[in-house]
């Protein structure tokens, strides 16, 4: 966190950190359980079915489906207010997990199908924003 | 019934303490918890030196914990509890207590949870590795953005409208009013309600509860000593908690509890029993998901219920007697304990606002700890008045 909150928050985890940083623009990296093959996410340094900490970053399916939508009007932080309103959605992705992304459509709601790409904010951390596809669920 | 639960027979809860809520304060955490262990000492007619044992649940505290305190009040315990499980800390920490005087481990233990209302980011830029690194960067909605999914995903399943939250959030309100330091005052109407300015949807303002100071305690003892002492008090007839209980729903619907077999098994008796319904009201979905589990309705079928029973203190389900913390305010962790010493004081007749007539069996119903993109510890219990035959 910094100090004015002026800037986007940090990341404190090296998983986290290390999102956005494998692959193409259009890929998804998540790490792969070597044993199992379990997706965790929030990411883990180790897999959260068989405590195998053989995880491997690799590209994974990066289309899913939205589960849930809201759009904030209000921020805690500084940073994010001159951005809001902001559509958040939570995403069942095909692979596996579940996870929060931005979406970037405002007409998109539950059921509807999404790829998830990262992107990097100003602060060159990234989070995960989720397209609109054609068809739903 | 998960393997052989012993009962919580012989342990007594007494002398329910709420104080102090604001919206700021000038005293720190700690002023907070001695404050309110004294008022628990002074109804209870006893002497500090006879508390051999202190349960905390805090997020203010910090970086203090239940051995600072002990030092800081000029305790001697030989149980310490710390109980980082914000909304479900009560009946863990009724639990941990429970068991200690069990056992012999305490003779009295006091339980306190007590927080300061926090500034700027508050508690949201780190409340969790999770949150900090998975959900805060997405807007820094803090909780509301967890339960704007959570409300999203319950009213497009269930047809759920915001009328059907709205019904609750008035009636808790009314039941709130007589409540002595409620920071919510006045009544709210369904036009209050449904005219309020959008947060994060589909939640608006009165969906929220709004951040303050408090505290709130209660003491745990044998039944023997607390007869002795000629306190009115409530006993256990059944106590649960789970963690991480149901990570296979994509988004959290319910069942919120995956005990309440057990507790009613334990118990002897089923939630159609209880006088009254405590049950944890951070936003008006997790009340709703709450009453369900509890086994009230089935899933999906709280706004039906809602519009079926009347949730006022003589109402046929009394809900949240002293206004829930929709009307209280949220004092931190001490929300997580609100719901049960209001619990204890409607079963011994001492109510400070409202008072449920006949009052003999009470369910306390506590859930908290939003980790990630639910809240993963919850824990309830069946209190009954001491003396029912």
């Amino acid at each position: 966190m910094n100090e004015t909150g002026d800037s986007p928050p940090r990341r404190y985890g090296a998983q986290a950190r290390q999102l956005g940083t494998c692959g193409a623009a259009d890929e998804l990296w998540l790490p792969v359980c070597l044993l199992c093959g379990r997706i965790d996410y929030p990411l883990r340094e180790l897999c959260a079915t068989c405590l195998s900490e053989r995880l491997e970053w690799k590209a994974v399916p990066s289309c899913g489906h939205v589960l849930a939508t809201t759009t904030l009007h209000r921020s805690n932080l500084p940073y994010f207010r001159p951005r809001l309103p902001l559509r958040v959605a939570s995403i069942k992705l095909d692979a596996g997990p579940v996870v929060l992304a931005f979406l970037g459509d405002a007409a998109c709601t539950a059921g509807a199908r999404v790829q998830v790409r990262t992107q990097l904010d100003q602060g060159g951390a990234a989070t995960l924003m989720a397209l609109p596809l054609a068809g739903r669920v | 019934m998960t393997g052989t639960r012993q009962d919580y027979r012989g342990v007594a809860i007494a002398a329910p303490v709420t104080f102090g809520y604001a919206l700021s304060s000038p005293h720190e955490t700690p002023w907070f918890i001695g404050m309110t262990l004294a008022a628990m000492l002074r109804r209870a007619g006893l002497a500090k030196a006879e508390v051999d044992g202190l349960a905390v649940a805090s997020y203010s505290l910090v970086p203090d914990h239940s051995a600072s305190m002990a030092e800081y009040l000029g305790l001697g315990p030989r149980f310490l509890a710390d109980i980082p499980f914000g909304g479900a800390s009560g009946v863990i920490a009724l639990r941990r207590a429970a068991r200690a005087v069990q056992a012999g481990d305490a003779e009295v233990v006091a339980c306190v949870a007590a927080d300061v209302a926090p500034q700027g980011d508050g508690i949201g830029a780190n409340f969790s590795r999770f949150s900090r690194d998975h959900v805060y960067p997405y807007g820094a909605g803090g909780a509301n953005t967890v339960f704007a999914l959570i409300t999203d995903h319950y009213m497009r399943r269930f047809g759920v409208t915001r009328e059907d939250f709205g019904r609750l959030c008035v009636a808790q309100r009314s039941n709130g009013r007589a409540f002595p330091g409620a920071l919510m005052q006045g009544e709210l109407t369904m036009a209050d309600y449904l005219a309020a300015r959008v947060v994060s949807e589909p939640l608006h303002l009165f969906d929220c509860v709004r951040r303050c100071c408090g505290a709130e305690g209660f003491l745990v003892l044998s039944e023997a000593r607390a007869v002795a002492l000629h306190l009115p008090h409530v006993l256990i007839a059944g106590a649960v908690e789970r963690h991480n209980g149901a990570p296979q729903q994509p988004v959290q619907s319910g069942p919120l509890h995956q005990d309440i077999a057990d507790l009613y098994e334990q118990a002897g008796m089923g939630p159609e029993a209880a006088s009254f319904v405590q049950a944890y009201d951070d936003y008006p979905v997790v009340v709703m998901l709450q009453l369900e589990a509890l086994g009230f309705c089935e899933a999906g079928g709280a706004a039906r219920l809602l519009r079926e029973r009347s949730l006022a203190v003589d109402g046929d389900l009394p809900l949240n007697t002293n206004g829930g913390m929709l009307t209280l305010g949220q004092a931190g962790a001490a929300g997580g304990f609100c719901g049960l010493t209001e619990a204890l004081r409607q079963l011994t007749g001492e109510s400070l606002g409202a008072q449920v007539p006949a009052a003999s069996i009470g369910l306390v119903s506590c859930y908290g700890t939003v980790n990630y993109d639910r809240g993963i510890c919850t824990s309830a219990a069946m209190l009954t008045r001491a003396g029912r035959p």
